[in-house]
């Protein structure tokens, strides 16, 4: 280990990002507290069953979801995986020049041909 | 001050991998490993793989995460129905490998062999490590990346061929 | 590090035949989700004809003498290289016209079909090039990709679905070892390029990596301690997907293994006969014996290519440059052998919707045609004379006995006779016993050619085998520095599975 000083340094940079993590879940934690305690409660059994246009619930809330979302969720993770290749090349797009360009157009080509491909066979759409 | 920062990632990842196997919710399982999934990006950011870390948060707990939540979501696994039943088959593996892992290190400190020095190149100040992978990726391994171009594609239209629902009809 | 990259004309120039085929691919693509109207059929013949093209091109860099490297000898042109391309090139080509028939069964995506079998052979292509540890793993998990959704290609048939399953999790557990080996040897060695890593000294880490390494290509090639998924998979796939399966990939896996053994550990030879030596009788004793037992043609012939790919292994495991040359001219055998006995397969099973051996009662009744190309591949299989068999398996067994290996040669001369057994019990079948049905088979035009292409090599590498065995002696020139085991030294550091 380079020495902790160091190392503190380093990941003084990363401050903000704890702030933003920091501020994200006071935000939640804090609006839950919050209302916990200022919210009114008077609480019956009628109150507490669930509201289900006024019948009794017959089944489980949580239904199988369709597997479209999953063709959705997959193609997310592809594209979410060239958006990653697309990170380091945008850092050192200065260094690469024009080279670097070529590869990233072939790249992105090859990965057009499959968005059109998905596109023209509906795979975009609901139904 | 730093092994205090690894120390309380490490026990988090620890913790929650734990939580993952063992609560009965596969809702909660996942999203115990979101909490894993950020904690070890936090690990590769102490470590100067902020690019790994990038990878971490966006591949891992933006997509892949997802993709098992629809999973748990679409087969609408009820409690009852988790293989609870390896359970000594688990222990056995379990205490065989820890067996070997404490065996090794217990070798490690008294052999008194040389350790292979690491070959990892020094943190360079200077450069970042996303700046030095894509000097790397795209002129040193650009074969690679190509490929991976050519991988995306085929898992695109393997994704629609084995999972498309609704397919319109085709004449051949 | 500063940016680099020197890529000059003459550099893509070696890279012509995977060029073509990427834009090739993506014109079929294009063809197929623009034009709806176009026939399949035609994309199958347009799949051929940009396959011919490559094979001319590689036949012309094999004359030509073509060879170099390319992306910091990521990506490497050698003769050997171009003669595994040529191998998976025709494997394709033969397979791309024994699906044609089959393709119809699909209800839908059949255009893509023939788009993810070029791309798988794409993949295999980029294998029989892959020089380094980095474009080992890419290139294997890219030919690999595309095999998981053809295996699962039926998606109505459970079969096909559980087949693909299977397929997809232990190979996905097979990448996960070959990652982890790569990881392993980088970082003991710092290096990925395979005749880079060769100096290192044999530290336990670097020897836990390759044998996890070794692992994850015996799950490719599916050799015996490796060999799970085989027989569901090939039952349950398409079968001129598994005819593809039980092929082109094992060559383009022995490709690599070949590169990995004789370059990278050539010092550590001693070390390692033992391993392959194990693996390839494993192999083939288990892979005949348990294919006596079958009832299904693909789970016999499944079976048989575990054994099979054992009998290759010996070449491995004698570690000269023989035994290098025994592969590339047994597997070259196995090819044509193996691919005409799935076209029969692929053929009646399209007449009769059947794959049960009880179902190939009488088929010379039925067909003489096919019931005697059956018999033509079974006995080339089987290692009979006249046939390519009989040549590929005398090549790897006289490669074995120079090196002293006859353990080997006994134990493959016994699987031999085992072998026989179940070959001649479907011969027997075809011949003698009386069938159901008796209206005959009529097989398609590019089916027959497929099987006359195949009855053309196993008859031709079985006579005159001469031309062939110069062309292999020359593809493995570069392995001539491999040396016997009794005159190589021996590694200083001592190896848990001494030699």
């Amino acid at each position: 280990m380079a020495g902790s000083e160091q190392l503190l340094d380093y990941l003084g940079r990363y401050f903000p990002v704890l702030l933003f993590i920091g501020i994200a879940l006071a935000f939640g934690v804090v609006t839950l507290v919050l209302s916990y305690f200022v919210q009114p409660k008077y609480p019956e059994s009628e109150k507490l069953s669930t509201y289900e246009c006024g019948s009794e619930p017959f089944s489980d809330a949580r239904m199988p979801f369709p597997v479209r979302y999953y063709i959705f969720a997959m193609l997310f993770v592809i594209f979410d995986i060239e958006v990653i290749f697309l990170y380091p090349w945008a850092v050192t797009f200065f260094k690469i020049g024009l080279v670097g360009l070529i590869e990233m157009l072939i790249f992105i080509a090859l990965f057009v041909v499959a968005y059109v491909y998905a596109w023209k066979k509906g795979a975009l759409e609901w139904d | 001050m730093a092994q205090l920062f690894f120390f309380y990632l490490a026990g988090i990842i620890v913790l929650t991998s734990i939580l993952v196997v063992a609560l009965r919710n596969p809702v909660y399982s996942a999203l115990s490993l979101l909490i894993m999934f950020f904690h070890v990006a936090g690990l590769y950011v102490t470590l100067h793989a902020e690019f790994v870390a990038a990878v971490q948060i966006i591949v891992y707990a933006g997509a892949i995460l997802v993709l098992y939540l629809f999973v748990v979501m679409l087969l609408n696994l009820h409690r009852e129905d988790r293989y609870h039943a390896q359970f000594p088959l688990a222990t056995l593996l379990g205490v065989t490998i820890l067996t070997e892992v404490i065996l090794l290190m217990l070798q490690r400190g008294d052999s008194g062999a040389p350790v292979a020095t690491p070959v990892i190149a020094p943190p360079t100040p200077a450069i970042g490590n996303t700046e030095a992978i894509g000097e790397v990726l795209y002129s040193t391994y650009v074969f690679p990346f190509e490929v991976a171009s050519l991988i995306l594609l085929v898992a695109m239209i393997g994704a629609i061929v084995l999972a498309k629902q609704d397919l319109f009809e085709q004449k051949g | 590090m500063t940016f680099s990259l020197t890529l000059t004309p003459a550099d893509l120039l070696l890279m012509l035949p995977e060029l073509f085929l990427t834009l090739w691919l993506c014109v079929i693509l294009t063809i197929d989700f623009s034009l709806p109207r176009f026939p399949k059929r035609n994309l199958a013949y347009l799949s051929v004809l940009g396959l011919a093209v490559v094979l001319a091109n590689l036949i012309w860099f094999d004359r030509a003498g073509m060879t170099g490297t390319l992306f910091n000898h990521m990506f490497v042109v050698d003769r050997m290289a171009i003669f595994f391309k040529i191998f998976i090139v025709v494997t394709t080509i033969l397979v791309i016209l024994a699906s044609i028939d089959y393709v119809k069964r699909f209800k839908f995506f059949k255009g893509e079909y023939y788009f993810l079998v070029l791309m798988s052979a794409l993949g295999m292509m980029f294998m029989a090039s892959a020089n380094d540890l980095l474009s080992i793993f890419i290139t294997l998990e890219f030919s690999t990709f595309g095999f998981y959704v053809l295996v699962a290609y039926l998606r109505d048939d459970p079969a096909s679905n559980e087949a693909g399953l299977k397929f997809f999790i232990l190979g996905v557990f097979a990448a996960g070892l070959l990652a982890y080996g790569i990881s392993l040897v980088y970082g003991e060695t710092g290096k990925l390029v395979l005749s880079d890593i060769a100096a290192a000294p044999a530290t336990p880490g670097l020897i836990i990596g390759y044998l996890l390494i070794f692992a994850a290509l015996g799950f490719k090639i599916g050799a015996a301690p490796f060999h799970s998924w085989i027989p569901d998979t090939y039952h349950g796939a398409p079968t001129p997907v598994t005819a593809f399966l039980s092929i082109a990939p094992k060559g383009a896996a022995f490709a690599i293994l070949l590169r990995l053994f004789f370059i990278s550990l050539a010092a550590f030879k001693p070390a390692w006969v033992l391993l392959l030596v194990l693996a390839s009788i494993l192999s083939m004793t288990y892979g005949n014996i348990v294919a006596i037992a079958q009832k299904n043609i693909k789970r016999l012939l499944a079976y048989s290519g575990i054994a099979q790919i054992g009998n290759v292994l010996i070449g491995l495991a004698a570690g000269t440059k023989m035994g290098g040359d025994a592969i590339l001219f047994y597997l070259l055998t196995y090819l044509f052998a193996n691919l005409g006995a799935f076209a029969i397969v692929i053929a009646v099973g399209n007449l009769i919707n059947s794959d049960e051996i009880e179902d190939y009662n009488g088929l010379n009744r039925r067909s003489p045609f096919l019931a005697f190309a059956m018999l033509v591949f079974l006995l080339s299989l089987a290692g009979v004379p006249p046939l390519a068999g009989f040549i590929g398996k005398l090549y790897i067994f006289i490669a074995a006995i120079k090196e002293g290996l006859y353990v080997l040669l006994i134990v493959g001369l016994i699987n031999v006779v085992i072998s026989m057994y179940y070959y001649l019990v479907v011969v027997k079948k075809m011949y003698i016993n009386e069938p159901v049905d008796n209206s005959p088979l009529t097989v398609s035009a590019p089916m027959q050619a497929v099987i006359y292409a195949s009855l053309a090599g196993t008859l031709a590498l079985g006579i005159y085998p001469q031309p062939i065995i110069d062309w292999v002696v020359s593809a493995t020139m570069m392995f001539s520095h491999i040396v016997a085991p009794a005159t190589a030294v021996a590694p200083s550091t001592a190896l848990p599975f001494g030699g």
